[in-house]
């Protein structure tokens, strides 16, 4: 064959592999992007695709190796539509799924990862996403009024809690988690269980909606902290019922008749969406080439740089429409408190990362340009100039063959704000007031059973 | 022969990918594949798992005492079956009810008891709003609603796990307790826990 017609091959090559070569992030953009414009349908459409199925109806046949962490992305398009019952039914499918890789032996993909490719270990879970999966269960069935199925999620998460607890234990989690499965325990009549819970959430965050739930688990349960015992002892607060005066008077248990014919509204409000991980491209061997061909004119530095590049996942935020909300419900104002910042927890758990990663990123450039020397040299014995050829092809096939891995929950929610509303037992009327770079009002009516419980959630996803 | 190696080399491998593909297949008895349903798939309850649960309980409970006297009474008892609380971490609770549905169709045909209608407790449960909570496990409630359905023994039990993840492994250890209790008195005639353990181990 011609020389030509080999060159000609030879970038063909390069070529196909480069553009089959997207990462996790590069797939499910156009589906992101559509969930920036307020598109769920749109989003739940292109997710399907990807999982190549037809409809939300349909679990994959098989799984790849990015399926399962697709199928937790539909999962909370599901949710944030109303689609309670499949979104329930693809977070276990998942979950299931995330467990096998996650406890899967992977030494084949930690050693790809430091010589060919970011992405080829199969995907773990981070701590943060491992809880959010029980977490975001909980509402499905709590929505769905299902107290049982509930229990189930929270008695998962409490073992999940539990393991990241005894392997992780400087890195607290799992705040909303713990929240919701207290309410669930607080509801099934467990108070003791509810209190533990309720322990947990302020082990990280001191939310004053806890407060009265709080007082009147502790009269049935012995259970205490120092953490319960600061809220026994503290003052009720005018912030929790902002048309009852504050009083440092301890609250009588209310009589069972009107308890019977009250009920409780927990409101959750769910917006943004948290930073994604992007590949970047770090060309620092072209810059220094360009530069030495600039000052002496020899291109010698410019010819061994150019493939030299450093390919690895950078976290870059997410610029959302709505960052928190109001609430009001039969029009008084509710206070909805941020309970949970995951995008603050994403961000810390990639930047402990990021020092392993980059590590990798420049141990598979060294591997790249051994091999690229290799080349060069059989080349060179060959034919003087189809060293440099062989040198870049090999460079470049390996360079395009590097995908980061921006593998991630990229439609994980970034905030989450709660309330919980004691109310007659009836229909209510809630009101959201979002804010953030923009505003947007969303209503919903709510029934609530006597003595019983109702859950609001609402996902903006932007 | 360098110049063969490549397109050999792309052709195997899709063909692989054509014949590897997912497939269905039928199993159990009076199939090819009569062990289909032997193998583990998770750490969850599968039929084989919850079936055996129930079996070993049952086994126990025929052969019992309090069983036998039953047998031998003038008039059957009449018995209620109240749901199996479910304490595990696996959303079985739809199993669950269709193996009471099974327990209670052979607790009718063994002719040694009088039953009572699931379905008419599951309608007293929901009118006092109990439906879903705990309170439709608790002894004093059941015995209470047991008796506005005139059974003299009701039937309940438990599932529980024990979950356990270490060194990269994760361990399941079910048990299934069976009660049979005396509406009046509260005293327990028969008592039986029967374990199974799941793990994914590597």
């Amino acid at each position: 064959m011609k020389p030509h017609a080999r060159r000609a091959r030879g970038l063909l090559l390069v070529l196909a592999l480069v553009t089959g070569c997207a990462t996790y992030s590069d797939r499910n953009l156009a589906a992101r992007r559509d969930l920036a414009s307020g598109d769920l349908r749109g989003a739940e459409k292109k997710l399907n695709q990807l999982l190549g199925v037809q409809s939300s109806r349909d679990l994959p046949a098989s799984y790849g190796s990015d399926t399962a962490l697709t199928l937790l992305e539909r999962a909370t398009v599901l949710q944030a539509m109303g689609e309670y019952g499949l979104s329930a039914r693809d977070f276990t499918a998942a979950e299931k799924e995330l467990e096998f890789l996650d406890i899967a032996n992977d030494t084949a993909g930690e050693i790809g990862k430091y010589v060919f490719s970011d992405s080829a270990t199969k995907y773990k879970t981070s701590p943060t996403e491992k809880l959010l999966i029980n977490a975001f269960n909980m509402i499905n069935y709590l929505v769905l009024g299902d107290l049982s199925g509930a229990r189930v999620e929270a008695r998962r998460f409490q073992v999940m809690r539990k393991y990241l607890a005894d392997h992780f234990p400087e890195e607290p989690h799992g705040a909303f988690g713990s929240y919701l499965a207290g309410f669930v325990f607080e509801k099934s009549g467990e108070p003791e269980a509810a209190l533990r819970h309720y322990d947990e959430v302020l082990q990280q965050v001191d939310d004053p909606s806890l407060h009265e739930p709080i007082r009147q688990l502790a009269q049935l349960t012995p259970f205490r902290t120092p953490r319960i015992e600061a809220v026994l002892s503290s003052p009720i607060l005018a912030s929790y019922e902002p048309e009852t005066a504050a009083s440092s008077e301890p609250v009588a248990l209310a009589a069972d008749e009107s308890d019977a014919e009250e009920g409780e509204i927990l409101v959750i409000l769910k917006t943004g969406t948290v930073p994604v991980k992007q590949a970047q491209r770090i060309p620092i061997g072209a810059a220094m080439g360009l530069a030495a061909n600039y000052v002496t004119g020899d291109t010698t530095i410019l010819e061994y740089g150019l493939f030299k590049v450093v390919v690895y996942p950078e976290l870059v935020p997410h610029e959302n429409r709505f960052s928190g909300g109001g609430l009001e419900v039969n029009g008084r104002t509710e206070r909805l408190f941020t309970l949970t910042d995951i995008s603050k927890e994403v961000v810390a758990e990639y930047e402990k990362l990021k020092p392993k990663i980059v590590g990798a990123a420049l141990s598979r450039m060294i591997v790249r340009a051994a091999s690229a020397e290799v080349a060069r040299a059989a080349g060179r014995r060959q034919h003087g100039a189809l060293g440099f050829l062989a040198a870049a092809l090999v460079e470049g096939t390996l360079v395009a063959l590097d995908r980061p891995d921006t593998r991630s929950w990229t439609m994980l929610p970034a905030r989450v704000h709660v309330a919980r509303v004691r109310v007659p037992a009836g229909t209510h009327q809630l009101r959201f007031q979002l804010r953030g770079r923009f505003q947007a009002e969303v209503t919903r009516t709510v029934e609530v059973p006597a003595g019983g419980f109702a859950v609001v959630d609402l996902t903006t996803l932007r | 022969m360098i110049r063969l190696r490549l397109p050999l080399l792309l052709l195997v491998a899709s063909l692989a990918t054509a014949c590897s593909g997912p497939k269905a297949v039928r199993g159990g008895p009076g199939t090819d594949r009569p062990d289909l349903d032997r193998a583990a798939m998770s750490t969850g309850l599968d039929r084989e798992d919850l079936n055996y649960l129930f079996q070993e309980n049952l086994e126990r409970l025929f052969t019992s005492r309090a069983w036998q006297s039953f047998r031998r009474a003038p008039q059957p008892p009449v018995l209620a079956i109240w749901p199996i609380r479910n304490d595990t971490t696996e959303h079985i609770d739809n199993q669950l009810n269709t193996l009471l549905a099974t327990l209670e169709t052979q607790l009718v045909e063994s002719g040694d008891v009088l039953v009572v209608s699931r379905e008419r407790q599951r309608e007293m449960a929901q009118e006092v709003g109990l439906q879903n909570t705990n309170a439709v496990y608790d002894p004093a409630t059941v015995a209470r609603l047991s008796k506005q359905v005139g059974a003299q023994y009701y039937l309940t039990g438990k599932i529980q796990a024990v979950d356990e993840r270490a060194h990269g492994e994760r361990r399941v250890q079910y048990t299934l307790t069976l009660q049979l209790i005396e509406v009046e008195t509260s005293i327990i005639h028969f008592q039986h826990t029967s374990v199974r353990t799941k793990a994914i181990v590597r």
